[in-house]
């Protein structure tokens, strides 16, 4: 009874009634769901970015390792001019002959009779396909045109949620510089 | 009066405020200014960091490919080279001083570039005319030939590409001697 009165009295110090702490409640749960929301965006965004990531990493050293043993080894009668291959044979001066293919979404360098994953078990290459031209041999005589190789990815991350992988699709070319049957003739 | 004060909400507590009780005071203007500020402080870099993040998984995905296709362009270039020397011409022919548009299986004379899209058509491969089932990219290919001197080519190759309203390019460049 005492409380009431003061409280009737001292208008200038009773509390939050409780109206005011249901709305205060009320918009600082809204706020909070906000914040909340634009959080899990930038964890699901994160994912992405690292899942890009190692795409990334994967890819630009599948590209490399190939692009170094193409540039210095024979390939001979792989013509593709539509890309329709997917096994790469090259035989290079040192590691002998290499293939290139893909299992699993995996790629996969078999060199010396031993087959290597070369990519992480994270990235998933959905295709690798190789464009080749100039590459017709006899024993003697090239086709006077130098070997080309065209490189066809498709990776993206393997992700829980599909709005999490981003799909990249790469392609590059390179030649080789083993000129030896072509100035042979 | 009091009581009229107590009694009324929260929201009706501002003219309550300005006509009778001096005492049951809401938030003023400057406190609700200085919250909203805090508020907005805290709330800025947190957007900036979602949309910021945003960016980097296309803009690495998009650096990646440019490199790749800004690298085909050079080989291509030097694939011709190398064919003028095996069917006995000098290493610049059809090289002439220019910008080109050109794809993996290209071979002279090379088309002008005409600053098109690429397209990638069956087995996900990039060109340059549109094919069956092929899409747009948002790239564009410019490789340029420059002769330096009767022995030397310079060779750049830029990928061009537009990222969230921001132009992109990527340029790689080579030089080729005829040193055969």
């Amino acid at each position: 009874m005492r409380l009431f009165n003061s409280h009737k009295l001292k208008n200038d110090q009773h509390g939050f009634s409780l109206i005011e702490v249901l709305i205060s409640v009320f918009v600082f749960s809204m706020i909070v769901i906000a914040i909340g929301g634009i959080f899990t965006q930038i964890l699901a965004l994160q994912r992405r970015g690292a899942g890009a990531q190692k795409v990334q990493e994967n890819t630009l050293f599948a590209l490399e390792l190939m692009a170094r043993e193409i540039r210095v080894s024979k390939i001979d009668n792989q013509d593709a001019p539509l890309c329709d291959r997917t096994t790469l044979t090259i035989v290079h001066p040192v590691n002998g002959t290499v293939i290139y293919s893909t299992s699993g979404g995996l790629i996969q360098r078999q060199a010396g009779g031993t087959v290597t994953t070369i990519t992480s078990a994270d990235v998933n290459f959905s295709r690798l396909n190789f464009c080749v031209l100039g590459t017709t041999v006899t024993a003697t005589v090239g086709d006077q045109k130098q070997a080309r190789v065209g490189i066809i990815m498709q990776a993206s991350s393997r992700a829980t949620r599909p709005e999490d992988t981003l799909v990249f699709d790469l392609e590059t070319t390179v030649i080789s510089r083993d000129n030896a049957i072509e100035f042979s003739n | 009066m009091n009581n009229q004060c107590n009694n009324r909400g929260f929201i009706r507590q501002n003219r309550a405020h300005k006509n009778m009780c001096f005492d049951s005071n809401g938030f003023t203007l400057v406190e609700a200014l200085v919250a909203l500020t805090i508020l907005s402080v805290a709330i800025v870099p947190a957007y900036a960091l979602s949309t910021s993040s945003v960016g980097i998984a296309y803009s690495i995905r998009n650096n990646v490919i440019a490199a790749g296709l800004a690298q085909e362009g050079i080989e291509v270039i030097r694939a011709t080279r190398d064919s003028n020397w095996f069917v006995g011409s000098a290493f610049d022919t059809d090289l002439a001083d220019g910008d080109y548009e050109l794809q993996w299986d290209s071979i002279p004379p090379f088309s002008i570039y005409q600053d098109r899209f690429l397209y990638r058509g069956i087995q996900g491969k990039y060109r340059i005319n549109p094919g069956s089932s092929s899409v747009q990219t948002i790239y564009k290919r410019k490789v340029s030939i420059q002769k330096i001197s009767s022995v030397e080519l310079m060779i750049t190759s830029e990928i061009l590409w537009t990222e969230r309203n921001r132009s992109r390019s990527f340029k790689v460049e080579s030089h080729l001697f005829d040193w055969k």
